[in-house]
């Protein structure tokens, strides 16, 4: 029903864990009532008068997944937890849109929707109701640049489940008639998406940042570079796409000789393909606009969001920034949603966040404003993002960033599903394996000045671009709120200029 | 929110040996706020979850939404710790929280380092006992503006979201405590007073209302330990009578019809359903997987893959104690209408009535669930919110047992009479259609079929 927040907000902190800040009231925050001059106090209640202490915890360990690579190249990735009662099986490649051919935006998905769509001389709906009658759906996840097959049931279960996952990965129909199909739904599931302000702020946002480079759109493209699309680009995407640089991730109380010994029988005889093949993905800086404009007449809010171009994952300010984004707007008590929700009513929820992966992925800053206060509420986003590059941060800041960052990790390595996409990431990104386990020890030695120096070298909030997803009405407000902007290059719902 | 946790916490299956367990201790101090304590020591945290019977039902005339905007006012300060300590108390050592609000539940949480349990009880007990004594307009004011930005963010400004708040007004009949939504109306947010605030708190916010359950990190006996220390001197209060509920069923079809700034068609079918765990509840559950959960499913095959008149289709049990609602909602393809969408449902309705699930399509539901319900038990926070409704709807916490069974007796033959039951001539018909040609950008660019 309706929560306090949405923790859709917490999506934005990108691909590691939830973070936080602590209301260093920037500017006074709402107000503190005062104690009734005779309060009446209940019999027992002298018990509240002391907060508790907080102990010293407990030390914890995150996982290193433990490594095979069977002959043809594919790796297999296992975090083995005793008594689990999910085993969670992902086939990730490291294949996702920014491999898509130029003008070819939304083929990695597309191939994924196909690989569903049939396997191994069974249709699509045998597949599903295999999948099913393990308990199982199967998941196709493309993603920026990597794009994932998952299954996920219980743990007496897993052999059926990886047999099921080598034929939908080895053996796809390609199908015409059901390419037919899954092609016409696609395009017409993008048209209807362009009814949302939310998703046509991403695709501006992106192109904006990207231009026509690898990450200049979105991971499913657009009704029309999609429409475009034939069934022989899939089969070429998926021909080009090897063992070599895919990974098996198991999660859940399987044992790691138990699922290589299932890798190698199931996937030991996929075909390497010559590396050569492997698309270019080549983020080169454009000029970006300042300010950009996506018309929705009439709507009650507007979408904002304020970014550029950051960091890969491996950058070495990866833990310190995002501690920062803790800090800014990574969590309830950050900076952004302390203002802009709680201070000034502007909106549900306000935050920020990276997208670290192989390349220089997006940091944005975001919310969701009444359409009479765009104004104001852009003219506090922009207030807090300057501020954290320019001001020095609190050292009880950064230790409430480091605290929620570390808990969040715990949280996260609870679930299958959540783990294997944490070891999914590093394995796309190309990290180290021991990149989990080492990053509370990291995050412990951070001081607020480093944390503010990786701010400063990373973000350059004056050359930030702008994306207005509204009434274009909003604009008049931007001067009267101070803000001095030039004329919006406008955009259409699907990004283009 | 709530439709997940119900997802998770309905599962089962035949398969011989069910693996899963969900085991607590339960304390009931002298004011009656229950406590229940189910250990975990494999990771460093711990997930407190307090149950509050209160939700949008119990709301005044004039005052929807009323119960949320209340959720939103508990995390504005108390006596000992004025706000936003709360808040940042809690996140300065890892912890987070969050709530949410049904139709008929108010729900608390917060999750951290177990370190932090013992500042958890602290919080919780200095709001439970203090809120109102350090209530103010100006609280009030500041959330009701961020609620009304959350209706028109969930709402107002998604597709279809209107028709969603549609569906939940029209299926029960006016002045049912269903007819109204947890999100309320801008008016009745807007006539909010102070003294609702505090009238509210005093009459539902008391332990004898409350179910508290920790999970994590812990041994049961500190948890109790700590629940007297910190609660036990909160006085118990009567509670008034909940709402008295007229009969409410539509004997006949009712059609909404609706426009929204959407591209394609949409049809909702409601229909009111059997109540939270009686009979009938669970084979709508698992009714509903049958006819749209996967690739696989009766109205994916028909409307998405073979007749390609829908891009999406869904059934869902939303369970409720006063009555639930069963619905189905389909996404036009281009060039197709709600009619057909409705036709072609019907069609498919009307063969699951005359002959019946098969029994594998029975057994992948049940299967389904059992995911579902596995999943749910792997974090805390889902184990501890599990517990209370198990605690509110079967009268003990450890009901995991009762609740698969619900399941497991299913047959064919009782999902079909179900639906026979539940899928009746008396339903809510809402179409959305398009309020305007497609956009520019579609117009010029879209698809080239």
């Amino acid at each position: 029903m309706n929560a306090r927040i949405l923790t859709a907000l917490m999506v934005l902190t990108a691909c590691a864990t939830p973070t936080v800040a602590k209301v260093e009231p920037v500017k006074p925050v709402a107000p503190v009532a005062p104690t009734p001059p005779a309060e009446v106090r209940l019999p027992g209640e002298e018990v509240l008068d002391t907060q508790p202490t907080i102990p010293a915890l407990s030390a914890f360990e995150a996982p290193v997944p433990v490594e095979t690579v069977l002959k043809n190249g594919l790796k297999v990735l296992v975090v083995e937890r005793k008594g689990a009662p999910i085993e969670s099986l992902a086939l990730v490649i490291k294949r996702g849109s920014t491999s898509d051919p130029a003008g070819k935006a939304g083929l990695a998905a597309m191939t994924g929707a196909m690989l569903e769509a049939g396997s191994a001389k069974k249709s699509a709906s045998d597949i599903a109701a295999q999948a099913n009658a393990l308990g199982a759906e199967l998941r196709v996840m493309p993603a920026t640049e990597g794009f994932t097959l998952s299954l996920a049931a219980l743990p007496s279960k897993v052999e059926p489940l990886a047999g099921l996952l080598a034929d939908v990965a080895l053996k796809p129909n390609f199908d015409a008639k059901e390419w037919k199909k899954v092609h016409d739904q696609r395009v017409a599931q993008l048209k209807e998406q362009l009814a949302e302000p939310r998703v046509a702020a991403g695709n501006a946002f992106a192109s904006a940042l990207y231009g026509d480079g690898p990450l200049g759109h979105g991971v499913f493209g657009n009704a029309t570079s999609v429409a475009a699309l034939t069934l022989d680009d899939v089969k070429k995407f998926w021909a080009e796409a090897g063992p070599g640089e895919a990974a098996l991730v198991a999660v859940g109380s399987v044992p790691n000789q138990q699922v290589v010994d299932l890798a190698n029988k199931l996937f030991g005889g996929w075909k390497p393909v010559a590396a050569k093949t492997k698309a270019p993905e080549a983020v080169k800086p454009v000029d970006r606009p300042r300010l950009v404009l996506v018309e929705f007449p009439g709507r009650p809010q507007t979408v904002l969001q304020v970014g550029q171009p950051a960091v890969p994952m491996s950058s070495p300010d990866l833990v310190a920034l995002r501690v920062m984004n803790s800090i800014l707007g990574g969590s309830f008590t950050s900076r952004l949603n302390a203002n802009l929700r709680e201070k000034n009513g502007y909106t549900y929820g306000a935050g920020s966040g990276f997208s670290f992966g192989r390349n220089n992925g997006p940091f944005v800053a975001s919310a969701n404003v009444k359409t009479n206060v765009t104004g104001p509420a852009l003219k506090e986003l922009l207030y807090e993002v300057g501020k954290i590059v320019d001001e020095p941060l609190t050292d009880d800041e950064v230790a409430k960033g480091k605290s929620l960052l570390a808990y969040g990790l715990v949280e996260q390595l609870q679930r299958a599903d959540s783990t294997s996409a944490l070891v999914s990431q590093l394995f796309v990104a190309g990290m180290p394996l021991d990149t989990l386990k080492s990053f509370v020890p990291k995050l412990q030695t951070l001081t607020a000045a480093e944390v503010q120096a990786a701010a400063k070298r990373t973000l350059d909030p004056k050359t930030m671009t702008i994306t207005v997803v509204g009434d274009p009405g909003v604009l008049s407000q931007f001067e009267a709120a101070g803000l001095q902007l030039p004329a919006p290059q406008k955009r259409t719902a699907l990004g283009t200029p | 929110m709530l439709t997940t946790v119900l997802a998770l916490a309905i599962a089962s299956g035949p398969p011989p040996s069910t693996p899963l367990s969900l085991t607590s201790e339960s304390l009931t101090l002298d004011n009656g706020l229950i406590i229940i304590a189910a250990p975990d020591h494999s990771v460093p945290g711990v997930a407190l979850d307090i149950w509050y019977r209160v939700g949008s039902r119990d709301e005044e005339k004039g005052r929807t939404g009323f119960a949320h905007l209340f959720e939103h006012l508990m995390f504005m300060g108390a006596r000992h710790a004025p706000y936003p300590r709360f808040d940042s108390i809690m996140e300065a050592a890892g912890g987070v929280n969050n709530a949410s609000t049904s139709q008929d539940f108010t729900n608390y949480y917060e999750i951290g380092p177990s370190n932090l349990l013992e500042t958890f009880f602290w919080l919780e007990a200095d709001r439970l006992s203090t809120l109102d004594r350090v209530m103010t307009d100006e609280k009030l004011k500041s959330q009701r503006l961020i609620v009304q930005n959350e209706r028109r963010q969930s709402y107002e400004n998604r597709p279809y979201g209107m028709a969603d708040l549609a569906v939940e007004e029209q299926l029960f009949p006016a002045g049912h405590p269903y007819s109204w939504t947890p999100i309320g109306s801008h008016a009745d947010l807007e006539a909010a007073t102070l003294n609702d605030v505090v009238t509210f708190f005093r009459t539902w916010y008391v332990p004898n209302n409350a179910v508290l359950t920790v999970v994590g990190d812990v041994e049961p006996a500190r948890v109790f330990e700590l629940a007297k220390k910190y609660l036990s001197f909160i006085p118990k209060k009567a509670l008034p009578a909940k709402k008295p509920v007229a009969p409410s069923a539509l004997t006949a079809e009712k059609r909404v019809s609706m426009t929204d700034k959407v591209e394609a068609p949409k049809v909702i079918v409601a229909w009111q359903s059997p109540r939270s765990t009686t009979a009938g509840d669970a084979e709508c559950d698992l009714l509903a997987s049958i006819l749209t959960r996967g690739k696989a499913s009766r109205l994916y095959q028909r409307l998405v893959h073979t007749d390609q008149l829908a891009t999406s289709v869904q059934a869902n049990q939303g369970t409720k104690e006063l009555g639930s609602t069963f619905l189905i909602e389909a996404v036009a393809a281009p060039g197709h209408t709600t009619k057909e969408l409705l036709a072609a449902i019907d069609d498919e309705l009307k063969k699951l009535t005359d002959k019946g699930p098969t029994k594998a399509e029975l057994d992948a539901a049940r299967a389904r669930l059992e995911t579902d319900f596995a999943t749910g038990l792997q974090d805390l926070r889902t184990r501890a919110m599990m517990l209370a409704r198990y605690q509110v709807e079967y009268g003990t916490a450890n009901s995991l047992q009762t609740d698969l069974e619900r399941y497991t007796r299913a047959t064919p033959e009782s999902v079909t009479a179900t639906a026979k039951a539940v899928l009746v001539p008396g339903r809510l018909v809402v179409e959305v259609t398009p309020e305007a040609a497609p956009t520019e950008a579609v117009k010029s660019k879209g698809g080239a079929k």
